[in-house]
């Protein structure tokens, strides 16, 4: 198949899962930052909205869209007849989840940037490097679901996870940067803040996760016969 | 000349034609052999019984008039634990694990010492509410149920399986939050009781499962679960992560209770996806074969 309509394929099996949640996760913030304009919000609490739609939001559209890839397809047993593997499909999928949840953060950061909004937040880390805000992030929690969809078998438990581990992180944010390990694994580091000097090492952090929890999804994606739902090893 | 053979053996054709056909057959001897097998069919045709008349149809007319019709078979009584018993087998095993897991981490967190009053009553209902709309969320539709080409070709309404197995899912995450609000004020987590504890997320609960099950039936378990998601993660960022001047929060922080306007919408919103689910052929519907 060639290179295109592959990739259109892909997009229409990726699920709704993942093609919804991202703009409505930026979408929701925004709206809220325009109303709070109107009833004169300051601009660094408007921006502050805007940030939270790229660190907070964006992130998790990601991981419960890849937590949602495995498990559910049916024609995985289709799939699996055919010469290219099933781990290909499953990564390709994975690319059109991330990059589908990147553009919009793209889109929302670009807008940032071109209309000021991006400087009226303080610890915005410059244009180009500010984008390890949302990206750091996104890459944490969608492999993370990928990997806990591969390792459960199913969108249920991996969704659980994701949505789990992002409240964890909201609700106990000082608790999980009273310590420097889990400092460095903090989701939210530049809207909830955190010691400055961390937050380098804190995306840096995220992201060597993110290449970790693939890493160990590889394996357990190449077992295709673990994929397929209701199968018992 | 063979059709004609046909008709000249059952006596069919006009008079010119006949007297060609029997000018040919005095010179062949191969259609003289032809008629002699035609007219043994004509002949055999012949000695049938003759369909039946019209008197059939009277007297079957006449029988339904004068006899009384069967009664309508009735349901036998055990026919609803029969349908609980067979939509329970058709629930997905994952969904139910995957829901006390997460119900479990719940209590482990609304155990934890209290960041301030209110605080394992509010975790239990930013958790308990997801859990039974993610899995409303994959009861239902040809994409999440193994089953759903066969229960559509039943005799049996088509809303009635869909509340008897919403019915069963939602009974099972009550029971888990239930036993999650009895776990937490057992443990002392929280001074207010168990019933405050209920009443924070019994409303929440309620009002998403019955969202996610509208949007399940119009368009998919896919949208239902991202909204779902999106509204929930709307609730937990309301809790002071983003600013809201405009007031936009309250509207959601509102519909996070139980109250009297939330418990309504959710049975309209039940009510809403019950007539959704009887309209339609099912598997004619629209992009029942294409998935976007």
């Amino acid at each position: 198949m060639r290179p295109l309509p592959l990739w259109r394929h892909e997009v229409q099996r990726a699920g709704w899962t993942a093609l919804l949640t991202p703009p409505l996760a930026v979408a929701a913030p925004l709206l809220i930052a325009f109303v709070d304009a109107g009833a004169s919000a300051s601009d660094r609490e408007i921006a502050q909205n805007f940030f939270g739609a790229l660190e907070m939001g964006v992130p998790l559209a990601a991981g419960i869209g890849a937590a949602s890839l495995v498990g559910r397809d049916p024609a995985a047993e289709l799939l699996l007849t055919t010469p290219e593997g099933y781990r290909a499909v499953l990564l390709r999928r994975l690319a059109v989840t991330v990059g589908w949840a990147a553009l919009m953060a793209v889109l929302l950061a670009g807008t940032m940037v071109a209309t000021g909004w991006w400087a009226r937040w303080p610890a915005n880390h410059g244009p180009l490097v500010g984008q390890l805000i949302w990206l750091a992030p996104t890459l944490g929690l969608a492999t993370l679901g990928f990997l806990a969809g591969a390792a459960f078998r199913g969108p249920a438990a991996a969704g659980g996870l994701v949505a789990i581990c992002w409240l964890v992180q909201q609700i106990f944010a000082e608790t999980v940067q009273e310590q420097g390990w889990s400092r460095l694994l903090y989701l939210f580091a530049t809207t909830r803040g955190t010691v400055p000097a961390d937050w380098t090492a804190n995306r840096i952090t995220l992201i060597a996760a993110a290449a970790v929890f693939a890493a160990v999804a590889w394996p357990l994606l190449g077992r295709t016969e673990r994929l397929l739902p209701e199968v018992t090893e | 000349m063979n059709e004609q053979l046909v008709e000249y053996a059952a006596g069919s054709l006009g008079q010119a034609d006949r007297a060609r056909v029997e000018e040919h057959l005095a010179g062949c001897a191969d259609c003289r052999a032809d008629l002699a097998g035609w007219a043994l069919l004509a002949e055999a045709a012949g000695t049938a019984a003759a369909p039946p008349g019209p008197d059939l149809v009277r007297g079957a007319l006449l029988r339904s008039a004068l006899v009384e019709p069967e009664p309508v078979t009735r349901r036998p009584a055990w026919f609803s634990l029969s349908l609980v018993l067979a939509e329970a087998r058709l629930v997905r095993v994952s969904v139910l694990v995957a829901s006390a897991l997460v119900m479990a981490l719940g209590v482990v967190m609304a155990a934890m010492p209290a960041a301030y009053d209110g605080w394992a009553g509010d975790v239990l209902a930013l958790v308990a509410p997801v859990v039974a709309a993610a899995g409303v969320a994959g009861v239902h539709g040809p994409r999440r149920d193994p089953a759903f080409e066969v229960v559509a070709a039943t005799p049996t309404s088509p809303r009635l399986i869909l509340l008897t197995r919403i019915a069963l899912v939602f009974a099972y995450d009550l029971v888990l939050a239930l036993a999650a609000s009895g776990v937490v004020a057992a443990v002392g987590a929280d001074p207010s009781g168990v019933r405050e504890l209920i009443a924070a997320w019994l409303g929440p609960m309620a009002l998403l499962s019955a969202l996610s099950l509208v949007l399940v039936v119009w368009v998919g378990a896919d949208i239902a679960l991202g909204v779902a998601v999106v509204l929930w993660a709307l609730r937990v960022l309301a809790g002071g992560v983003l600013v809201d001047v405009g007031g936009v929060l309250d509207v959601v922080r509102a519909a996070w209770s139980t109250n009297l306007a939330t418990v309504l919408t959710a049975a309209g919103l039940l009510a809403v996806a019950m007539i959704l689910a009887g309209r339609g052929e099912p598997l004619r519907r629209s992009r029942a074969t294409h998935l976007l």
